[in-house]
């Protein structure tokens, strides 16, 4: 009895000593941790963010709202703004509408192709938006292929739909935004529980009163989740309104300020784009607001994780008119533009009729050897391409890491704070860090550098892979690392054996999400880019400007193919587990 | 009310086969409840009676009307049946208040406004939900959620009740006071029910016939004491109840009492019909394995291997030979650990 007392009492000295310790060695690392954590997230948020807002409501370094003022009291401002709204709401209607009906048909009836149907209709989205709005130009200009076909019909003098403005625009944000509408719908439909409807049948009702009685509200609150996100990105858009809009002068918030940006001469242009900055935040954070309150709502909207083979509603005689139906739409949304891309590519000179003998492979081989700007564009793009997910996932782990597994104070708001640029657009990220970095930073000199793109980037892209990973980590109990921990593994060697492996395939798809807008960014390349350093995205802009119809078709071509291929290959590789959204 | 009658009914699924030629005649104001593991074809069948599956082969009556056969032109749709059914998950809409979905079925049928309210109102009553009329599913806890669910079944006088585990997702507590208020329930207002479960002492409880199923069979149809005590193979006889297989020697066969070698001792059984084969399995409850520290008639050596107190009875693993039963004995006669005594079998079942 009393060497057992002894015992425990050593035991409890030695572990004494041993915490004393560790715990000073610890303490010290853990501040250090701390700190990493902070400068990382000081140099790609909070700094940037902070410049804005300080030059959008300070000139000369005194607080003012003059800026605001001078920008609300423009008219073409507030038309710029007005278009902003105009457009994300007939964009999300559009795309409401084509998304909700196109995800029930291929997932809740028995349409004929519906498995090949349902990866072609995500393809708009994996198209990047700039090369979407060049492409339906080929097809809806006033020279494009389908004006040019209906005149010769009808015997028309003039093209009878011009694609620049409102109309073109509105068009192909929503041919780019439905995928976002129809894939978070299906994958709700999958996930609803199919004895809310069986109920409804037990109970009298006929297939036609379910969908109304029970499936459309069940799904009611993932419809208006999806809504928001449309008109969120819809009014962050820069590419198709760049492309589409600016030509004729048809101006949106996103354009408007990189019109600012670009107008050197003008006095306080930094400050009026900084001002003009918070009505589209102002947009983005409401949209947050709305999507909380629609998400909460979600909760009483009990669906279940079990899809037991939900009933699958037989059309019968619309089988194939709903297949033709949709046959159609994939033939004019997404065949149209790729094949007037590709028939524009190998054409001879502008304005040529299609034929064969007009036919040539002369503009690939003009674009890919003797530009030399599009080889240094593709270097550059498959580097930030490259380096940028690597470096995203890896600052979501730590991240995420502090946020569930330490004490670091002030950890809940990492997550805030990486979210950010969700609310932000594109284009204002972009600004931000030309205020935070046009000028040399405690003597370190990034602007007119690669490296001020890739930092945008990492700001930009950051959240995809923290929400695969972070979503990665809740499916894991802590209880699995502390058996390890048990099991006579440091915490390091917990991390590295147990929490890593289970990670893995949130790592995986947070990866590729990020890889793929990498490759073909455009909205912050094209305010951060310098000689130099272009990319993809800048190029391809950059010549539709200058009016190389012929070679941008084939860059845009030599694109699509990239983008379409590397999905498929990763899709096959992980078995369908990761798409792009 | 009215009889469900199932004719040879098979689900095929491509080449898997989910319910294979069962047949059953469920008769009316029955409480009928299809027992078995997971996969053992229990809820296809309930669903060919819903009519939410098409049968591959043979013929759904509910009363006197074909619901469903292997004839496409004879198939009721669900919402024609008329029937009630809980699900397992409830499926209580959360987009409506408890009113709301009690209320539905009698919506569809287009009663005036104040008949709803009034046959809602009675229904609540019924299942103790008034105060709740108003109040969303996410706002109820899951028995009421599952009281609601059964409302919903209730309020149109169902034919038939359908209940697919109901209870399965309540905590045990619960659970017990709702079987016996289904029973109780049921009593009241006389309406046939089928009832799935994969939980044994759930059907005992509330059945009147329990059909014990696996693999898409019907192993054996009965009362709930016909079931438990002459189950007629040896899966029924492991899925309901405690049970202990020994496998044993025929040495003798007299008079119908058959002489079986387990271990080193001789047993005698009194078996009803003569085992045909030597090598045999014989089935004994826990609480039919009896001890003794004397030698008793008919019973052989053992030895205690290990002894279990649980308040109300002691659970004793007995060695015979090289195997092991489980034996389960009222507290007051206790036996040592290591201790050698006599053990003997009470209504033993040979296979």
């Amino acid at each position: 009895m009393v060497l057992y007392i002894e015992i425990q009492a050593f035991q409890r000295c030695a572990s004494l000593f041993y915490k004393g310790r560790s715990g000073c060695c610890m303490m010290f690392r853990r501040s250090m941790f701390a700190l990493l954590i902070f400068v990382l997230l000081a140099v790609l948020f909070i700094y940037p963010f902070s410049k804005l807002l300080i030059i959008g409501f300070a000139r000369e370094g005194s607080p003012t709202l003059r800026n605001l003022g001078e920008i609300l009291s423009k008219t073409t401002n507030l038309v710029a703004l007005w278009h902003t709204v105009y457009i994300a709401i007939f964009v999300t209607v559009i795309a409401v509408f084509a998304g909700v009906i196109l995800a029930w048909l291929v997932t809740r009836t028995n349409v004929y192709l519906k498995n090949f149907f349902r990866i072609v209709l995500i393809i708009p989205y994996l198209i990047p938006p700039f090369i979407s709005a060049f492409a339906w130009m080929q097809l809806l200009s006033p020279v494009g292929y389908f004006n040019k076909i209906l005149m010769g019909l009808f015997g028309l003098e003039n093209p009878p739909i011009d694609i620049y403005g409102q109309y073109g625009i509105i068009i192909v944000s929503a041919i780019y935004t439905y995928p976002l509408v129809y894939i978070s719908i299906t994958k709700s439909f999958e996930r609803m529980d199919p004895t809310f409807e069986e109920a409804a049948r037990i109970s009298g009702a006929g297939k036609l009163r379910v969908i109304r009685d029970i499936t459309l509200p069940v799904m009611l609150p993932a419809v208006g989740g999806a809504a928001v996100i449309v008109f969120v990105t819809s009014s962050s858009m820069f590419g198709i309104p760049a492309i589409l809009g600016i030509p004729k002068g048809y101006l949106v918030l996103t354009t408007k300020i990189f019109l600012y940006i670009g107008s050197y001469g003008t006095k306080y242009n930094f400050n009026l784009a900084s001002a003009m900055s918070m009505l589209l935040i102002a947009i983005g954070v409401i949209g947050l607001f709305v999507q909380n309150f629609v998400t909460r709502r979600e909760k009483f909207a009990v669906i279940t994780g079990k899809a037991s083979g939900f009933s699958v509603i037989d059309l019968g005689a619309f089988r194939t008119p709903a297949a033709v139906l949709i046959g159609l739409f994939v033939l004019f949304v997404i065949v149209s533009p790729i094949a007037a891309i590709i028939v524009t590519s190998v054409t001879k000179a502008l304005g040529l009729s299609p034929k064969l003998s007009n036919f040539t492979l002369g503009n690939f081989k003009y674009v890919l050897f003797s530009v030399p700007v599009v080889w240094r564009a593709f270097r550059n793009s498959f580097m930030l391409a490259l380096v940028v997910p690597s470096i995203t996932v890896f600052l979501s782990i730590i991240f995420t890491y502090a946020t569930r597994y330490t004490d670091i104070r002030g950890r809940r708001l990492i997550d805030y704070i990486v979210s950010a640029p969700y609310a932000i657009p594109g284009t204002v990220i972009g600004l931000s860090m030309i205020l935070a970095w046009i000028k040399p930073v405690l003597g370190v000199s990034i602007y007119n550098t690669i490296w001020i793109i890739m930092i945008a980037y990492i700001a930009r892209f950051m959240i995809f892979p923290m929400r695969t990973i972070s979503a990665s980590f809740k499916q894991i109990d802590t209880s699995l690392t502390e058996a390890a921990r048990i099991s006579g593994a440091s915490q390091k060697k917990a991390v590295m054996d147990i929490l890593i492996p289970l990670i893995k395939p949130g790592i995986f798809s947070g990866w590729f999400l990020v890889f793929m807008p990498a490759l073909t960014e455009l909205t912050l390349s094209i305010l951060l880019y310098s000689a130099g350093r272009e990319t993809i995205g800048v190029t391809v802009y950059n010549m539709t400007q200058e009016g190389l119809v012929l070679e941008t078709s084939a860059l845009s071509l030599i694109l699509i193919s990239v983008v379409l291929t590397l999905n498929l290959i990763v899709r096959r590789a992980s078995g369908g587990r990761i798409s792009p959204v | 009310m009215a009889e469900v009658i199932l004719q040879n009914v098979t689900k095929k699924y491509g080449d898997v086969t989910a319910v294979s030629n069962f047949s059953i005649e469920i008769a009316d104001g029955e409480f009928f409840t299809l027992l078995g593991p997971s996969g053992c074809g229990k809820t296809t069948l309930l669903r060919c009676v819903a009519g939410f599956i098409h049968v591959t082969a043979g013929k759904v009556f509910i009363g006197d009307r074909l619901v469903s056969s292997d004839d496409q032109k004879h198939f009721v749709p669900p919402e024609k049946r008329n029937l009630g059914m809980v699900f397992q998950s409830y499926a209580v809409w959360p987009h409506m208040t408890v009113f709301g979905n009690v209320g539905y079925p009698l919506k569809i049928k287009k009663l005036s406004d104040r008949d709803v309210r009034a046959h809602v109102r009675e229904v609540l009553r019924l299942l103790k939900l008034e105060e709740y009329e108003k109040r969303y599913p996410h706002e109820l806890s899951g028995g009421q959620q599952q009281r609601v669910a059964l409302g919903r079944a209730l309020i149109m006088d169902p034919e038939v009740l359908l209940l697919d585990e109901p209870l399965s997702n309540l905590d045990a507590k619960l659970r017990e006071e709702m079987r016996f208020e289904l029973k109780e329930l049921q009593n009241r207002i006389g309406v046939t029910i089928v009832y799935v479960t994969h939980d044994q002492s759930e059907a005992m409880v509330m059945s009147k016939r329990i059909a014990v199923m696996n693999k898409g069979r019907a192993r054996q149809v009965g009362t709930p004491y016909e079931i438990y005590n002459n189950p007629e193979d040896e899966f029924v006889a492991s899925f309901i109840g405690k049970s202990n297989f020994v496998s044993g020697e025929v040495v003798d066969v007299k008079n119908g009492v058959c002489h079986v070698k387990i271990g080193s001792g001789i047993i005698e059984v009194e078996s009803r019909q003569k085992p045909g084969k030597k090598n045999i399995t014989i089935m004994v409850r826990h609480h039919n394995v009896e001890l003794s520290k004397k030698k008793l008639p008919g019973s052989i050596p053992a030895r205690v291997k290990i002894a279990t107190y649980l308040g109300d009875q002691f659970i004793y693993g007995i060695a015979v030979g090289d195997t092991t039963l489980m034996a389960q004995t009222d507290a007051g006669r206790d036996f040592k650990e290591g201790e050698n005594i006599y053990m003997r079998l009470r209504n033993p079942v040979i296979f």
